[in-house]
């Protein structure tokens, strides 16, 4: 980290400037950009400083606690908070406690890059655990990347890494070398999947329906293909903008078209819209429902509609190990016994677990350098979800695949199939990227 | 001999004509509240949708209390009437006179029922049933009860705001404190009660709006912000100060949206459509389609 530090106090308080010029008046904006250039000077100094890193790690957690998307925020933070407590307890790493840092990146990018900047420049954050939406990760990741600080982002999304699917890049390699990603990729949720739909639930002809953005749209992108080989078809497509929640024409057009199986990859609000007014219309019996983006949380605000919905995860809260039996209890009992964890706070979890591990496991590590390359290695963990592996060449997770049927009455996913551990690379990450 | 692929046609124009009534009776129904407080009143009520919100939360706790579901309809108007008149007497009344001032309060009201609600129920979105299930066969076409009630309801609300504001005496006070309010004191008209009760009743029928359309939506804190804006879109399309104007914008705008959504396979472009009319319709006709006769000169 030291090595840059003329170079990089620079460029920050230049960019501090131009963003907070664009956010205040001009008197506030004379006051602020003199209050925060002294900040990122006093952060650079305070990291020469302590150097050694004899004050432990500080770990950076960037999650939304308010705005749009706070109800999976708020238990991706507490997971975080929850794996680094434990570690703590447990003597820390090579018996430092870890210090935690958590902000509230309020749904909101501009939000992001602000408290991106403050956790690199003002609190030493050696790796920073955060995000949620694809366009909050795309916002802050060019400050984790100039800063030279790695950025764990625990959701499922997208991928398009290198040039794995053509031109559409999302994580082209300059920036992946600061990135990890230990949510699902579509491959590890799709590509044994839909056989399992087409064989075991005996449909044929697909109706894919998501919201109008860039994950929806791969996904059903690659998910074409697995139709096609799996001799499906795709009988009706349609993307609604995010927040919509008036579905009745759209599930008429659904029920004109008739096919086997409805794929959703709609999400939040708009998809337990769909899911009620589905059920309302007697659309979710006359034919299948899944997806891959249904976590218990929606399933339940969804209420009876939901039962019978597959849904495609690495984890479901009611996996059976010995892993997540701790995971849920201890959350459980720090955060209380009505909040859910689900596959993204899963993820964030043990996001925080791999990274001690790796630190402990390399020599003589200080500094997000160090971590980075530390984590650079196939290093395994039991998660509450089963094993998983880091594939040093992507930055991204091996992880287990399921699949699980809701139901209404346990509100609970059962689970139906197991696939067993799932390598990220391949279709939408590009194998090896980073050799 | 029938054919019936023949008739297939006209079964689907049929659910699909249901289907936008819905839409169209959900967007009425919401609006209405915000055609009092921002339409007559001239309040820029953005915590309109959140006061929708909370009524959705009224429904919600009635049903997890075990209590009856229509109870929820009675409970809702009443306890966001409540928070109506709350919210006037300690912000909107000191506000009248600058009306774009009305804008910020109102925001920050609603973030404090926002937090206020994620503080009181939690984060995780709740979920509430139909007040009425089952299905009725019209005319061949199978449609649920709840969504009829929901047409109903819109015919009922907007009748019920147009008779108390034209025929109730307390009505004709408070259109007489809004069009004159020296004029009416000096009348005689307690001004002070009757904004409050005004406001009230616009908060009352946004919480009664919430609590019928609640079994369609994910119920969360942040629910009312789309509702708001929609709200917004048809009143002002509409004409500002018209029950009539009101409905003719709910009409035009969840009419249009569902044709462009029914004409194309991308419902994403097809809102958009339906903006760039709206866009158009203000541009020749800054007042709205049908606005108010008596104006505010």
């Amino acid at each position: 980290m030291a090595r840059d530090i003329g170079k990089q106090c620079s460029s920050d308080s230049e960019k501090n400037t131009k963003s907070l010029r664009d956010k205040f008046t001009r008197r506030k904006f004379v006051q602020a950009t003199g209050a925060s250039a002294a900040v990122s000077m006093a952060g650079c100094l305070g990291n020469g400083g302590n150097g050694g890193g004899s004050s432990g790690f500080t770990f950076g957690a960037l999650f939304a606690t308010s705005g749009s998307v706070e109800v999976i925020g708020q238990p991706m933070m507490n997971s975080v908070e929850l794996a680094v407590n434990q570690i703590n307890a447990d003597g820390g790493i090579n018996g430092e406690e870890i210090n935690l840092v958590k902000r509230d990146n309020g749904s909101d990018p501009a939000t992001g890059i602000e408290e991106s900047r403050s956790l690199i420049n003002d609190e030493n954050a050696d790796i920073v655990f955060g995000a949620y939406t694809s366009a909050m990760r795309d916002a802050i990741t060019e400050t984790f990347v100039t800063n030279e600080v790695p950025l764990w982002y625990p959701t499922l999304y997208e991928g398009s890494v290198c040039e794995a699917i053509g031109e559409d890049i999302v994580v082209p390699r300059e920036n992946l070398e600061w990135l990890f990603f230990n949510g699902a990729v579509p491959k590890q949720q799709i590509s044994p999947y839909v056989p399992w739909l087409v064989d075991n639930l005996d449909v044929e002809s697909f109706y894919l329906i998501g919201n109008d953005y860039i994950w929806p749209r791969t996904t059903n992108t690659i998910l074409k293909d697995f139709i096609d080989e799996n001799d499906g078809e795709v009988v009706g497509e349609n993307y609604v903008p995010l927040g919509f929640t008036d579905w009745g024409s759209e599930l008429q057009d659904i029920r004109d078209a008739d096919p086997d199986i409805v794929y959703f990859t709609t999400v939040g609000d708009t998809q337990v819209s769909m899911i009620r007014q589905a059920a309302e219309l007697g659309l979710t019996d006359e034919m299948e429902w899944a997806g891959n983006i249904m976590s218990e949380q929606e399933a339940r605000a969804a209420g009876d509609g939901a039962d019978g919905i597959y849904n495609s995860a690495p984890y479901f809260i009611n996996i059976d190990s010995e892993e997540n039996d701790q995971y849920i209890g201890s959350y459980r009992d720090e955060y209380g016994e009505d909040t859910t964890p689900n596959f993204v706070s899963e993820a964030a979890y043990w996001g925080v677990q791999m990274t001690v591990q790796a630190i402990e496991e390399a020599d003589d590590v200080s500094g997000p350098t160090d971590i980075r390359d530390a984590l650079e290695s196939d290093i395994t963990l039991q998660a509450p979800q089963g094993e998983v592996q880091m594939d040093p060449g992507t930055h991204h997770c091996a992880l287990q695949s399921r699949v699980g049927e809701y139901n209404a009455d346990s509100e609970q996913f059962e689970i139906r199939e197991e696939f067993g551990r799932i390598e990220p690379s391949g279709i939408s990450v590009q194998a090896n990227c980073l050799e | 001999m029938i054919d019936p692929s023949a008739i297939a046609v006209p079964l689907q124009l049929g659910q699909r004509v249901l289907i936008s009534l819905t839409s169209i009776s959900g967007l009425i129904l919401v609006a209405v509240g915000l055609s009092i407080i921002f339409g007559l009143m001239g309040v820029i009520n953005l915590s309109h949708g959140a006061l929708m919100m909370v009524g959705a939360y009224m429904a919600f706790s009635v049903q997890s209390a075990g209590l009856p579901a229509w109870l929820g309809l009675i409970v809702a108007p009443i306890a966001v009437g409540i928070i109506g008149i709350l919210i006037e007497s300690s912000v909107i009344k000191r506000l009248y006179d600058r009306p774009l001032d009305t804008l910020l309060a109102t925001w920050g009201v609603a973030i404090i029922l926002r937090e206020g609600v994620n503080l009181v129920y939690g984060t995780d979105s709740k979920s509430v049933d139909a007040l009425i299930g089952g299905e009725v066969s019209l005319v061949g076409v199978t449609y649920p009860i709840y969504w009829l009630f929901i047409i109903l309801a819109a015919v009922v609300v907007l009748l019920l705001a147009i008779g108390v504001f034209k025929y109730t005496d307390v009505g004709i006070m408070a259109i007489a404190v809004i069009e004159d309010r020296r004029m009416a004191a000096a009348s005689g008209i307690n001004t002070v009660w009757s904004d409050r009760l005004t406001f009230a009743f616009g908060s009352a029928l946004a919480g009664l709006s919430g609590a019928i359309m609640a079994p369609l939506l994910s119920v969360n804190s942040n629910m009312g912000i789309n509702w708001l804006v929609n709200s917004f879109l048809v009143v002002i399309v509409g004409g500002v100060g018209s029950f009539i104007g009101t409905a003719a914008g709910g009409i035009l705008v969840g009419g249009l949206d569902n044709i462009f959504r029914t004409l194309t396979d991308f419902t994403a472009l097809a809102q958009a459509f339906v903006l760039l009319v709206a866009f158009i319709i203000i541009r020749y006709r800054p007042n709205g389609l049908i606005p108010a006769e008596q104006g505010g000169e």
